[in-house]
Parts: structure tokens; sequence; C-alpha cells
């Protein structure tokens, strides 16, 4: 009985175009379509640092300034540090030609550097011979002429994180100069002290910790596309049901009128539809990993068992929905809507969005079955399998088993106060 | 006007579906709207970047550390004492709830006093720009310390001195006025964001209306009355263009109610005008959808794959700046793009110089979208009419 | 005395607060054809439902094959076919999935099942569509496509509500010719329609239900019988007839209702052979001219529409 059932439901499913449709083409044509969006996301992580492009014109009477010096310095890549490029790329320039690459955006900003207006050009201090700001590159050599005095204005189009290392760096150069004036004013003996310490470049008081195994945030979105995939499960199932129910269909009463235990069917139906929409998905993992290029993080087994436990989650789901609802236009309606709604927030529309649910509202994410599923798969292929991924993977387990549990107490009547 | 209020009456049945995408729009829109959009500034501010701060120290350096971050930046001191805290924090800062998180662990202090390696680390998404600015204060900031120590301060004077540097720092910065800037404000992202929720919901309601009129038996029973064809045909147009206006209305109503007073109006009107001809757009593929096919079913599936595939890849999920330059020119054939582009013309344009923006050739191009899909609507009619009858 | 197979004894059914049965009782004896008739809304399919146990009830007892029927009752609903009114079919299956796939619910042997799915496909007459699927067929094929699967795993009892739907005529006749075939190699039937030709045609014993109850039951010789009108004679008048004349009319022999509309005559009389004889004759002796005569014997219909009423139900 079991086996004729399960057969004759697979036979009826593969045939159904628009479970085809649906749970087989959608999720390709939306995969490929995310690749094409994100293209560059693929190619180059935006949130790898860029080099800021700076310019710098030079108005003074010197030829190479301190803080000339100083931006030549921040253009190379320090041996010891975590970076890969430099903090700027510096063109030097004329006034004119920086203002017209700034207004078209080649450049992030640039330094103006005119002669101060305090400066007497004669007096001479030792006091800002050497300065420098360590921001993780080679210092610059010392120069051990008097320096005079100079203006630096910084100029910029818009806010930004680029305006402001900019400005970091303009400050940080303040900051040497109010740091030695206020040495020399309270303790002179220690300006050598000072001086030496500014120049030397080798110490990092931070350092950065990888955590996971730098899987990019965009796939992310194809977590979530995972995730819809499954869910949609959930109205191949009711549909599936329809034809077992009499108060749902004519078939259901032709059904209904057999001697057929129903649970042994309705479990044959459940079984036929998760592994048709595990194929389903695992055909999207596959596409995914070995078409489109874009490499999960984490052991693609383990992908495809967990998108055929959360398969199981969105039939069940549905079979719940089955029970309950009884118009057929709920039938439709309610799983497409209830797939839309949980894979838009783990993160199908807006990427962050199961992080910001996360913060406000925690409670939701456990009971969201796409979060629940999206959070499993990132927490494998960023952490390994760690508690929360087994918290995940219970909550699945959990969320399967009480929607099949739930359902066949409405299922399993036989006979009902009206058809 | 029996025929109008007839077809209207269908779409009742959709009614759960089209609440569904305007929800989706409202929630979603807004908070991308808010993620996504940077204003035209006319004076320097520094981004504000918003850090977490794990303090195991809590020294007087720490605390020093702490102080002189918050006159710059957000910092949020949270409590991360097992392996899973530190995994939750590391994902709130890959999923931009935090910008940086920086950990300073037990005995820092000690260790930078004694020149030792100081433990401290920060967590952030790869190389990042904001951790790199983060990266250079920390240091700045406790080498300037050490410095003010080895100076013959104390550490209290030394971080006093330190933090007074960073106070007093005022650089002078001057705002230029670029070329050709993208604003990307909070109304032109959330008009932008509109394109697929309002594509559904006319795809989904016009198409219900259009496949109840293609039924064979209803279409014979209105031919056979007295109401002339020009009558019936206007009051269907008539329900068609009623719905597509009352959710054009809607979206802007909703976009109004979820950016309150936080957005500017001055433009509200064009950006109006640019959804009223994607509106037309929409109307017309829906036509073209319901002749194709009467299956509900069919029709979701079609107007879904086919609007999130051309919102995806014509800037209105994922901002244009990411795309290469292939995707963008496929985007060219796609009505939405031209519709995006509209919206980023209004947003960059002054009020008085918007007409000479560009913005028309968007909505002329929208409004060809349009003709094209009425036109292959008719055709596929027309073919189907000549068979089955 | 034969078997009896169906029991229904004091049924009684509300939807809330509507009746839907109202002590309803009917026994089937084995090997009859019994038609179930009744109006829209009379409680047919309420009644069959109770019976099939789809439906609970409110009160009463269904005995099938003489024991309780329940919902789980396997070894009862073994051999009970049953065909829908509406078609319950699978749209996706061919027509030999179709019926291979509902047989298989009661007949789990794949061997006998093959013969059985091939035996009704032959008796239904779709051997030439059997790879078909149900969207290509015609409404007749549909239908005996829908009785296939009811039938092909040859129950004892067969519920038909009204299967012949929307069929044409041929399809009709080849159903209900299947339908004696069936009853001819011993299988009960009971037989809802409302199509009185068939019914009087088909069936042994004919029940009529009318507001959840049972109103009148026997064979259709018995119910028309039972009708006061035995014979209903119709003549065209070049004229009209006085009150005198219509009262001679009215004195004859077994002429117990007389009446002149728009120049016809209509006579109906409760018994007797010759009653068109004494007419003529009449008609003859006093002078008056007539024209067409036509006379009509009672059928189901009149017994139906006197027991239930003449206005039209929902």
């Amino acid at each position: 009985m079991f086996g004729h059932v399960f057969i004759y439901q697979m036979k009826q499913l593969f045939r159904q175009k628009w479970s085809i449709g649906w749970n087989f083409c959608f999720p390709l044509v939306l995969a490929t379509v995310f690749f094409f969006g994100f293209g560059n996301l693929i190619k180059e992580d935006p949130d790898v640092f860029k080099s800021v492009e700076v310019g710098y014109v030079n108005e003074t009477s010197q030829e190479d300034t301190l803080f000339e010096q100083l931006l030549d310095g921040l253009t190379e890549v320090d041996e010891d540090s975590d970076r890969d490029n430099p903090l700027l790329i510096l063109h030097e320039m004329t006034a004119d030609e920086a203002e017209e690459k700034l207004k078209a955006g080649e450049i992030s900003g640039y330094y103006l550097e005119t002669t101060g207006a305090d400066s007497t050009g004669a007096d001479s201090t030792e006091a800002l011979a050497k300065s420098s700001a360590k921001v993780g590159t080679e210092a610059f050599t010392e120069v051990s002429t008097a320096s005079t005095e100079t203006d630096i204005k910084l100029k910029i189009t818009e806010n930004g994180i680029d305006a402001t290392i900019l400005s970091q760096v303009l400050k940080s150069y303040q900051n040497s100069e109010s740091m030695v004036k206020r040495v020399m004013e309270e303790h002179p003996e220690n300006i050598q002290t000072v001086m030496d310490e500014l120049t030397n470049d080798n110490q990092d008081f931070i350092s950065q910790k990888v955590f996971n195994k730098n899987v990019a945030p965009f796939v992310n979105y194809f977590y979530a596309l995972l995730a819809m995939a499954s869910l949609f499960g959930s109205w191949m199932c009711t549909a599936m049901l329809q034809g077992m129910c009499a108060n749902m269909s004519e078939r259901g009463k032709r059904f209904e009128c057999s001697p057929t235990n129903k649970m042994t069917a309705v479990f044959a139906g459940l079984l036929a539809c998760t592994i048709l929409q595990g194929l389903a998905d695992t055909i999207v993992i596959l596409y995914i990993n070995y078409v489109l290029g874009i490499h999960f993080g984490g052991n693609l087994l383990v992908v495809i068992a967990l998108s055929f436990l959360a398969s199981a989650m969105g039939i069940s789901c549905g079979a719940l929905i089955a029970a309950i609802c009884k118009s057929e236009s709920l039938l439709i309606g309610v799983p497409i809507a209830f797939s839309m709604i949980c894979s838009f927030f783990s993160g199908l529309m807006v990427g962050n969005i199961r992080a910001i649910v996360e913060q406000k509202c925690p409670f939701f994410n456990r009971i969201n079955p796409a979060a629940v599923y999206v959070e499993s798969i990132y927490r494998f292929c960023n952490y390994g399998a760690d508690q929360k991924f087994w918290n995940s993977v219970i909550i699945m387990v959990c969320m399967t088993l009480g929607c099949v549990v739930l359902s066949s107490l409405f299922l399993r009547r036989r006979s009902y106060g009206s058809l | 006007m029996v025929v109008y209020k007839a077809l209207l009456k269908t779409i009742k049945g959709k009614m759960t579906s089209l609440i569904i995408y305007f929800v989706v729009f409202a929630v979603f829109g807004s908070i991308v709207a808010r993620q996504n959009s940077k204003s035209m500034d006319s004076m320097f501010e520094a981004h504000q970047v918003v850090i977490a701060l794990v303090d195991q120290d809590d020294s007087e350096l720490s605390r020093g550390i702490a102080e002189a971050f918050s006159q710059m930046d957000k910092i949020e001191k949270v409590k991360a004492s097992t392996e899973d805290d530190l995994k939750k924090l590391n994902d709130n800062v890959r999923f931009d709830i935090y910008d940086d998180a920086i950990l300073i662990p037990s005995g820092f202090e000690a260790n930078v006093l004694a020149g030792h390696e100081s433990g401290a680390e920060f967590l952030s998404k790869g190389q990042s720009a904001s951790s790199t600015l983060m990266y250079t204060k920390f240091n700045t900031f406790v080498k300037n310390v050490t410095i003010y120590m080895n100076a013959g301060f104390s550490e209290t004077e030394a971080i006093v001195n330190a933090t007074d540097d960073m106070e007093k720092a005022e650089p002078e910065i001057e705002m230029v006025k670029a070329n050709d800037k993208t604003g990307h404000s909070l109304m032109a992202v959330m008009y932008a964001f509109m394109a697929y929720s309002m594509m559904m919901i006319l795809s989904i309601g016009i198409a219900t209306i259009i496949s109840s009129i293609k039924k064979k038996d209803l279409m014979a029973r209105i031919t056979v009355s007295p109401m002339s064809s020009f009558r019936q045909n206007l009051e269907q147009v008539l329900a068609i263009t009623t719905f597509g206006l009352v959710v054009l209305l809607a979206m802007i109503l909703v976009v109004c109610i979820f950016l309150g007073n936080e957005a500017d109006y001055s433009k509200i009107w064009y950006y109006s005008i640019n959804s009223a001809a994607l509106m037309v757009v929409g109307i017309s593929f829906a036509f073209f959808l319901g002749t194709i096919s009467q299956d509900e079913g069919v029709i979701e599936l079609v107007s879904n794959m086919v609007f999130l595939g051309m919102s995806f890849i014509s800037g209105v999920f994922v901002t244009r700046d990411f795309m290469s330059e292939s995707v963008l020119k496929v985007a060219h054939f796609l009505p939405v793009y031209w519709y995006v582009s509209g919206t980023e013309q209004i947003d960059t344009a002054k009020v008085s110089e918007i007409w000479g923006s560009g913005l028309v050739g968007s909505l002329v191009m929208q409004l060809l979208f349009a003709l094209l899909f009425m036109g292959a609507g008719f055709v596929v009619a027309r073919k189907k009419e000549r068979y089955v009858l | 005395m034969s078997e009896v197979v169906v029991s229904i004894h004091d049924l009684v059914k509300r939807y809330g607060e509507k009746l839907a049965v109202d002590q309803f009782s009917l026994e089937v004896e084995k090997g009859e054809i019994l038609g179930l008739l009744g109006p829209n809304g009379s409680g047919k399919t309420t009644t069959i439902n109770c019976l099939l146990s789809l439906l609970h009830f409110d009160r009463g007892d269904i005995q099938i094959f003489g024991k309780n029927m329940k919902p789980e009752a396997f070894d009862l609903k073994k051999r009970i076919g049953v065909v829908m009114q509406n078609v319950a079919v699978v749209d996706t299956l061919t027509v030999e999935e179709n019926i291979d796939f509902f047989c298989g619910l009661y007949v789990h042997d794949k061997k006998e099942r093959k013969q059985l799915v091939d035996d009704a496909v032959e008796f239904t007459g779709l051997s030439e569509h059997r790879k078909y699927k149900p969207k290509k067929l015609s409404g007749g094929l549909l239908r005996r496509l829908n009785i296939a699967c009811g039938i092909a795993h040859k129950p004892e009892l067969i519920i038909f509500d009204e299967p012949t739907v929307a069929v044409d005529p041929q399809s009709r006749n080849a159903i209900l010719e299947g339908i004696r075939k069936m009853n001819e190699k011993g299988a009960t039937i009971i037989y809802t329609s409302h199509y009185m030709e068939e019914v009087e045609e088909l069936c042994s014993r004919i029940v009529i239900m009318d507001h959840g109850k049972n109103v009148v039951a026997g064979t259709a010789a018995e119910l028309k019988a039972s009708l006061k009108n035995r014979e209903t004679i119709h003549i065209s008048l070049r004229k009209a007839l006085t009150e005198e004349e219509l009262q001679g009319l009215r004195e004859i022999n077994h002429v117990y209702d007389v009446r002149e509309t728009k120049g016809e005559l209509v006579i109906r009389c409760d018994g007797g052979e010759h009653n068109l004889v004494h007419i003529m004759n009449y008609l003859e002796e006093k002078q008056i001219h007539f024209g067409r005569v036509t006379t009509e014997l009672p059928t189901l219909n009149d017994v139906f529409l006197e027991v239930t009423g003449k206005e039209l139900r929902d």
C-alpha cells in the first residue's frame, strides 16, 4: 500500500507542470539572476580595502615638506602589517589639476599645503623636525632642517569613509605636532625619546582576528535562495493532500471511501514530496557550486543533507497548512505567502535582515523555518559543526516532527461534519 | 458600469497575495532605504562607525581608548566571554550590525606598558575601509599614550593628553561640489524599491481581471448582452486603469507614511510621474501575461521569475555600483532599468533642472516597452481567437 | 427472503439548524438495483455520504453486509465501489494509470490487479484510450473513466451518484448497459439520478426522498398504481364547450377531472380500460367537433411530481 501510493504520488508530482516550474526552474533562474546581479561582488569583494586616491598640492616654498614626506610614507605597504595594499595612492599635481580631478571623481580628495600665515621663515625650531603618524607603514626618513609652519587644507566632494581616512591622516599629523609641542613645553629633556619613538613603525597594538573561513558575505543570498526553494515544497504538499481528503476534493472522497490506511498513504505522499523537493534543491546546489562557481564554503554533501532536512520541514509545514485551511484559494495563497515571507526574513532581499531580527527579536529567527535553515548552513560553512549548528538542526527536526504530528491529528479523521 | 464593477470584484479573490506584496514593499523598502541612502552634504562630517568594544582588561588605558573613540564613533560595550559570544559578535560585524569590534583582553595595559604584544584584536569584514580607519586610530592613540609616558608623563596624564590631542586636532576641510554625483536619497531608494512590488501587484491583479474576461462562457454571456463592444472594452480598460491607479496611489502613500519627515518631498511629483510610467508598463505586461495563460499558478510563477530577475539586474535590490558593465548593458533591454535610471536622474538633478536631466528619455523608454507588451498581447489574443472559434 | 445488503434505520443528520435527513430508513436486498430519487436538497447525497461513513450523523444505524459501517471498517469498504457525481480522477495520470491507482487502493496483488484493470478498461469501452490523459477525453468518456475507477475491483455493492450527468445519449446507453451487466453478475446497486426514464428502465425498486424523508417506495408499477391519475386524455376542440357539456363529461365513469384551456380539453381518469371510447361516444352524441386526440399513461415523473409537489426547489 505504502509503495503503491508512493509510486503514484511521485508520478503525479513529476507530471505537474507548475511544480516543476516553481520547484525546479524558479530557483535556478533566481540563482542565475543573483549571479549576474552580484557580478562584481563575486570578482572583487567590495569589503576589501582599496587604497584611497588622493592628490597633493604643494604651494609652499619648500620642495619636500614634512607632511609630504608623511604622505609618501603612507603610500608604501608595511611588510609586518596585515594590509595588502597601502593606505594612500598619492598624486602630486597643481591646484587646478587637483580641483578638476576631484570634481571628476578621479581622486577622493586632495591636500593643499600652503605657507602658514604665522610662518617667519627665518625662525627655526627643531621641534617639528621629525614627526610622523604611525599608521602601519614604514616611516619617512627624518628631516633635520628646521621646518616652517604650513597650513594644510583638505578638500573633498562628499562625506564617507575615504574622506574620514584622509581627515584622520591629517589629524594624526596634527596630533604629532601637538605632542611634540607639549613635550617641548613640559619635558624638553625627553624630546629626543619622543622623536625616536615617533619614527618607530614597528609597533602594532592591535591585529585582526580571523574567525571564519572567509566565505564572502554575498553567499548569504544563495543560502536564503535555498531556503526559499525548500519551503516551496509546502504547496506541493497541499496539492498532494487535496487528493486524499474528502473535504477537499472529489478525488479525496474517492480515496477516503477506499480501504486504505489514511496515515500510511499520507506519509507515503509526504515522502514522495520530500524526495522530489530534496532532488530539486540538490540540483540547485550543484548548479550554484559547479556551473556558477559559487562555493558555499562547506562540505557539499552536508549542505545537500541539510537541504533534504529543510525540504522535509517545508513539506511538513505544507501538511499543516493543508490540515488547517480548507478553501482552495487559501491552499494556493497561504503556502506561497508563507514561503516568500519566511524567505524574505532569512535574507533573500536584504542581506543582513536576519542579523537585524536577531538583535531586535531573536525568537522570530527560531520559529522562522527559512531563518533556521540559513543559520544551519551559515554556521556549518563558516564555523564548522558547532553547538549553534546542532541547535539549528535540532530545531528543524523538531519543527518537521511537530508539524507532522499536528497535521496528523487533523488529517487522520475520515468522517466529517460536512463536505 | 456593470462590467467595470464586476471586474474589480474579481480582484478580491487575490487580496491576500496583493497585501503580502504591499507589506514586503513597506517593510523591506523602508529598511533598504535607510541602509542604502546617502545624502549630498555641504559640510564635512566624519564617517561615524559603530564599534563593539569588549573590554576584559578594564584598565585606565582600555577605558581611555573607549573614551577617545567615543568622541568620534559610536561605541557599544558588549560582553563576550565564550567562543559563542565571539562568533555572535563576528556575525554582527559581518552583517553590518557593527562596523568593527575591538577585543581588549585582560592584561592589555600591562603588556602595552611592558612593551610586549598587547593581545588586542579586532573583528571586521575582511580588510574593509572602516577597519583600516579603526586600526589607524587605535594604533595612533595607544602609541601616543606610550610616547607620552616614555616622555615622563604619568599614565593618567598620558591618556588625557592623547585624548586631548585627538579632540583638539581640527583639520581644515572644504567640501567642493562635484560634477556628477549620485546621491541615493531616502526617497530615491524607496521609489526604486517600489519597482518589484508594484509590478508584482499589477501583474497578479490585472492578469486575474484579464483571465476572467477571457473565460469562454463569461465572454459569450457578455457578448450576447445588449451592451456594445465599445462599451464593454471601455469598461474593461477603465477597470484595469482604476486598479493601476489605486495601487500607485497606495504605494505613494506607503512611501510618505514610512519615510515620514525624514525624507525630502520637493521632488515627489517627479518620482510619482516616473512610477506612473512604470505602472503603465506593469499594466501592459500583465495584459500580455493574461492573454498567454489563464492559470493563476502560471501567472504568479512567471511574474515572480521575470520581476525578481529584472529587479536584481536593474539595480532595485543591489545598487548598480556593484554590477559589471556587461550586465548593465543587458539591463538596458529591461523596462525596470529605465525606471531606476529615471529615479537616479530625479535624485541627482536640482528641482528646476529635472526635465533636462534625461528623465524624459527614461519615461519614453518605459512607455515604448509598454507599447511593446501591449502589442504582443494583442497579437497573441488575436491568434488565440482565430483558433478557438 | 433475500439477504439485506444495506440497512439504514432512522438516520438523522443536521447541518447546524437545518435538518438534512429526517429519520430516513432504507433496506437494499442483495442483487437489486435500487433507485434513490429526490429533488435537489432532499438529502440523497447526504444519505449516501453517511452510508459511506464520509459524514458523521446525529442518530440512526447503518449496516452494510450485516455489519455496522464505520470509517475504519476496511473489510466492508473493500466490497463497496463508488461512482461520484463529479468526475474524480487524477489529471496527470493516464486512463490506465487512473484505474490502476484507484484499484490498487483495494487490491494489493499486482497480478490480480492487472487483470482487473484490463477488465475494467474493456468493460467501459476505453480500450482505445488507455494512454490518454483525462483532459483529452470527451465528457462521455470521462464519465466512463469515472465509472471504471469506481468498479475496477469488482465490488459487491456499487453506489452510483448521478453517473450520467451531461453525457450524450450514446454514452448514457453504454453506461446503463454496463450497470445492467454488473447487476447480472451479482452486484447490488444503489442508483441516484434525476433522469426518470433511466431509473424506470433500470431499477427494480425505487425510493423517493423529500425533505430528508422516505416519502414513498416500491417498484415502478406499484408507484404508478398508487397515483390517482391512471390516464390523461388530450382533445383539441374547435369551439369551447358549455358548462353542461363539461359536466356531462365529468359524469362519465372513471373521469375525475375535466379542464378546458385555450382550445384543449384535458380529461383525467382514475381507472378503467376504455375511457377513450366512452369519451368519444359522448362527444359524438353531443355533436361536439374535435381535432387531435392523444392519450397518456402515467410516468414515474408524474409519481415524482405528485409526491414531492410541483414547486421548483433549489
